[in-house]
Formats: structure tokens, sequence, C-alpha cells
């Protein structure tokens, strides 16, 4: 799938190329605490068995019942939340970027589009945003997938 | 006609412009003159919005805005172009910001600078960057072009050549203010010379009338700022009197 081109969307001059690729590591740094539901999953769905030592066979224990799902989803989203946090300061860093090596500010700022400025500075910090609430919604939808589909139905 | 009307600017503590009121005409290439920290920066930023103010600034009449700025160009040595972007790429956008943006202008005069079109300016030494913020600056569209200590940097023959071509380049409807500290060198170019002093307007002549009068835009300025031409000389001879009682 082509990459969508950045570059109207962002300060003249700085490379779409880096930008995905800021993006695309604050993504997947952002998702590494969710994995800890995995974690918590597997220890909360290995409580509903016990070993029979005579018979050597694991056996759901009766009446036992998974914790909540949104138990289980503590911590999960603090990348995500982290990641949406920081995109302020990734539109501050944009508009920065007018005063480096020369002050482009000066010809952004009277520029006859009033919106040229603002769209270069705050639609990619908006989308990382989103795509951050985008991909919490996802891992979301995936770990609810494991949790119905993986738990035996006497336990939910 | 460009109207600057009480225009008022106050940094914290600091009264950078003190109503400083005075208007350009088309066609006029006004020279801006001043001390450092006279206001000289100060008055082309409020002009061009680019600072809050007190005061009135319009064009005929109407107050600067994005329905107009577009009438308003400026060069200054801070640079305002993009570092990343090569020329070719520049022309680009200010064709597409700016629909009055004179083309041909543009390959005129960077073909006779000598300007690389497909290097990001950041490559360009400081001469060259100084002659494409002005290139930038004329090929606009602009009718008012604003310029701010714009050739600091480039060499005499450098600059001489700049003011030969925009001489010969600009329109009858096209108005210059530059500011700049070299007024010995504008001034056979200059058709007025307006000065500040500390925030305020302490002068505004036409050459023409000090022609007239026999008189020179330095002398004018002397005059204006109380600095005696024999100035030097005086405390030299001062100097060189207390070296020798010693």
């Amino acid at each position: 799938m082509r990459k969508p081109d950045l570059t109207p969307l962002l300060p003249l001059g700085l490379p779409a190329g880096s930008v995905w690729r800021v993006w695309a590591w604050g993504l997947g740094l952002a998702g590494l605490p969710s994995l800890q539901f995995l974690a918590a999953y597997s220890r909360a769905r290995g409580d509903l068995f016990e070993y029979n030592r005579l018979t050597g066979v694991r056996s759901l224990i009766s009446g036992a019942k998974i914790l909540p799902f949104p138990q289980l989803l503590t911590g999960v989203y603090t990348g995500f939340w982290a990641l949406a946090a920081v995109t302020p300061l990734a539109a501050l860093a944009l508009y920065l970027y007018h005063y480096q090596g020369s002050h482009s500010i000066y010809t952004m700022r009277r520029l006859p589009r009033r919106r040229e400025l603002w769209r270069r500075v705050l639609t990619v910090p908006l989308l990382a945003s989103l795509s951050a609430l985008a991909a919490a919604g996802l891992v979301t939808a995936l770990f609810a997938a494991i949790y119905w589909g993986c738990t035996p139905a006497a336990a939910l | 006609m460009l109207e600057l009307r009480h225009l008022s600017k106050k940094y914290v503590t600091t009264r950078a412009l003190q109503d400083v009121s005075f208007s350009l005409g088309p066609g006029e290439f006004v020279g801006l003159f001043g001390e450092n920290g006279a206001g000289k920066t100060t008055l082309m930023k409020c002009v061009l919005g680019l600072l809050g103010h007190q005061g009135e600034i319009t064009l005929d009449g109407a107050a600067v805005t994005r329905k107009n700025i577009a009438r308003l160009s400026f060069a200054t040595s801070e640079h305002s172009f993009f570092p990343a972007l090569s020329p070719a790429d520049h022309r680009d956008f200010y064709q597409s910001q700016f629909p009055a943006f004179r083309a041909k202008r543009f390959v005129a005069l960077t073909d006779f600078f000598d300007l690389p079109m497909g290097r990001p300016l950041r490559a360009f030494s400081t001469g060259q960057k100084n002659q494409f913020e002005v290139i930038l600056a004329l090929c606009q569209g602009a009718e008012y072009i604003l310029m701010d200590e714009p050739f600091a940097g480039n060499d005499v023959f450098n600059r001489d050549d700049f003011y030969k071509v925009l001489l010969g380049i600009l329109e009858p409807t096209e108005t210059v203010l530059l500011s700049t500290h070299l007024l010995e060198e504008v001034a056979p170019f200059l058709s007025r010379a307006v000065l500040l002093r500390q925030g305020r307007l302490v002068g505004d002549v036409l050459t023409a009338d000090l022609d007239e009068q026999g008189s020179d835009l330095m002398t004018y300025v002397r005059g204006v700022y109380h600095r005696p031409a024999d100035r030097v000389s005086r405390a030299l001879s001062s100097l060189t009197g207390e070296e020798a009682e010693s």
C-alpha cells in the first residue's frame, strides 16, 4: 500500500519520510505497554484451571469465573495516551521548525491563505493523536476477541 | 498609498516606536534610516502584521488583512526563505500562494546573479542567500516592497549590481522602503529619506529638495542627529591634547 504524501501537510522542506518513520516508531513504542494484557490474560485464564496430580489432567475449576475484561486492561493504553499527550509538543516542534536556518515564519505568517501555516503545523500531530486513539481501539477489539474467544464459556 | 498613523509599539518596558506617522505613495524609493534600536525593523514588522501595535496602518484606506497582504513583500537580513528548498521549489510555492508572482523577473534575476535553481538555499553562501531573499521580495508581485538591511554580508560590487538592477526593473507602481546603514551608498538611488531616532520620526525629506538646497543626505542626517561634521577631529584633538599633557 502506497503511503499518502504528507508533504503538503508539513512545514516546507521537512522530509515526509522522516516524519513517517517517527510516526511509525512512536505508534510501535506506544503499543508495547498493551502487551501486558496478554500476560494478565494468561494468568487469569490459568487461574481457572487446576491440575490433578493423580490423573495428570488439567480441568476447569467448577464455578470459577475469569476476571472481568476491563480489569485485564489496566495499563494497556498507557503508551497510546502518552503518544496523544505528546502531540501538542509535536505541533510546537513543527512551528519552531520555521525558525531553523532562517525565519521562514515571516513568510508563512504573511501568506494570503491564513490556514496554510496552521495546516502544516497542526494536521500531522492531530492525525498522530487520532491514529493513537484508533490503535487503542484496534488493540481493544483484538484483546476482546482473545478474551471471549479463548476463555471457556463456563468461566465467562 | 501605504499609510501609518500614530504607530506605536511597546516591548514590555521599552517603547520601540512612538507615534510614528507617514505615508508611502506609488513609485517611491524610500530609505529608512536610524541608529541601531531606532525602530526600523519594528516598524516594518508592524506594517506586515508580524507584530501587534497601536495606531493604524492602511493600504489605500483599508486595514492590512489577508485580502491585501499580498500587496506587501518583505526581505530581511534574518532571511525568510525556506532553507531546505531550492530556488525552483520557492518559485513553485510562491506561484501557488501569490497569484501576481513575477515568474519572468524571477528567472531573469536568478540567472543574472548565477543562483543555482536546484540547490537548497542552506548550501548557498551568505551573499547568495541575501540575493535570493531580495529576489523573492521583488518577484512576489507586491506593490510595496519592504527591505530590512537586505545586503548585510554582500560585497560592495554585489551591492552595486543590485542597486542598478533594482532601479532598472522596478515599475512605476512599485514602492520600495529600504532600511540600511549604508546611507552614502544608497543615497543616489533614493527619492526620499525617513529618519527614526529612539522610536520617533525625526526626519522626512525628498532628495530632490536637498538637491535644490545644495545639500546632501549625509549632511541632512547629521543635522537631524545633531552630529557635527568635525565631531571626530575635535575628539581626536582633545585626546592628543590630553596625551601631550600627560
